[in-house]
């Protein structure tokens, strides 16, 4: 009975977890020698400051599959946890 | 036998509390020893990280009042911040209404459609945003902010507005409209106190989601007198690798105090609005 909030809770946290920006550019900014770097702050290093926003747009773009395959799966137990609500 | 028991059960759950509460505010704390502390002392390796030993001073704050635009970047985030609320409300309550009470075909889908709208993050769609805001010419201004914000405010909104409003039954504002109301004054008059503490929840989540975010600001406008909070304190109170502690946290703890008011005034609406929409899905 749990499982669809627990599932929404745990998408949720996967989703800001792999699109999070501030907390690391604040702490490390990408970090000493571009080794804390997430898609996010990469793609905002290589997009706006080192002005290819080409190839930084496509950096971002590699969040897209990771989102829809977690929202896909979560959206299944969702509907399943659904039939006995 | 039985009341040592319950004693002891008082006990445990309060010191969790305790423990839970102590964790959470524990930055706030951390910042104001460390924007009341001296810089020597804040540099001075042998002194104690919580205590004041050498003096409380003011001189972070008055560096953060008189030598940056701090109450620049206050005016911008409310300004933001406020507007973004406003519109917010006004797309997202109609917009939960429509899907939540009206037929139409693809309404499911639309509600569907909504939440993952949200799923999508800002940090995906920051650089085609820079080249639309760039090629509109709203590089630098207020307006870039605006009008990128409601982009994730809205979606969620519009998500636990449409569960609050799937919670209050149809007949209320059925029996206003037979009683001769249009169907938006029965969503005016009827069905928006009802959803009060969902609009508050909504009120509060935007202005704070807005208030805090980053990336949109600090792609689009890097001109000092248009900068937001978050924005401003970073890039102007951390120059190169010198950071600014006392200011920073001075400037950290004055940003956290408008959100915190806003929070204390509208408690009570905001609890009973979060468990209410969150079952319905």
């Amino acid at each position: 009975m749990l499982r669809p909030v627990l599932s929404l809770v745990v998408l949720y946290s996967v989703v800001m977890t792999v699109a999070d920006f501030e907390i690391i550019y604040i702490l490390t900014r990408g970090g000493p020698l571009n080794r804390t770097h997430l898609f996010a702050t990469y793609a905002f290093q290589v997009g706006l400051e080192g002005t290819l926003i080409g190839r930084g747009a496509a950096i971002a773009l590699f969040i897209f599959p990771v989102l829809a395959v977690a929202s896909y799966f979560t959206l299944r137990i969702i509907r399943r946890g659904e039939e006995y609500a | 036998m039985l009341r040592r028991k319950r004693w002891l059960r008082e006990a445990v759950s309060w010191a969790v509390i305790v423990a839970v509460a102590g964790f959470l505010l524990f930055p706030f704390l951390w910042m104001a020893i460390t924007s009341l502390k001296t810089n020597r002392e804040l540099y001075d390796l042998s002194a104690a990280p919580l205590l004041i030993r050498q003096g409380i001073t003011v001189e972070h704050f008055e560096l953060l009042l008189r030598r940056t635009s701090f109450l620049t970047w206050l005016r911008n985030s409310f300004l933001v911040s406020l507007v973004t609320t406003i519109i917010t409300l006004v797309t997202s309550l109609p917009g939960a209404y429509a899907i939540t009470r009206m037929t139409f075909p693809g309404q499911e889908a639309l509600g569907l459609a909504v939440f993952l709208a949200y799923l999508v993050p800002p940090t995906l769609l920051f650089v085609p945003l820079a080249q639309v805001v760039a090629s509109l010419g709203l590089m630098d201004t207020l307006w870039a902010l605006i009008l990128t914000y409601p982009t994730f405010t809205v979606p969620f909104s519009t998500w636990l507005l449409s569960g609050y409003l799937k919670g209050i039954p149809r007949e209320l504002e059925e029996s206003a409209m037979v009683d001769g109301a249009t169907r938006l004054r029965a969503l005016l008059t009827v069905v928006l106190p009802v959803a009060a503490p969902g609009v508050v929840t909504v009120l509060l989540f935007a202005f704070t989601l807005s208030w805090g975010h980053m990336i949109y600001a600090l792609a689009f406008v890097s001109r000092s007198t248009w900068k937001v909070l978050p924005v401003g304190l970073l890039t102007e109170l951390v120059r190169g690798d010198v950071f600014y502690w006392g200011a920073l946290m001075a400037g950290a703890l004055a940003s956290a105090l408008p959100v915190l008011a806003l929070y204390s005034l509208f408690t009570r609406y905001f609890v009973a609005g979060l468990t209410a929409g969150a079952t319905k899905f």
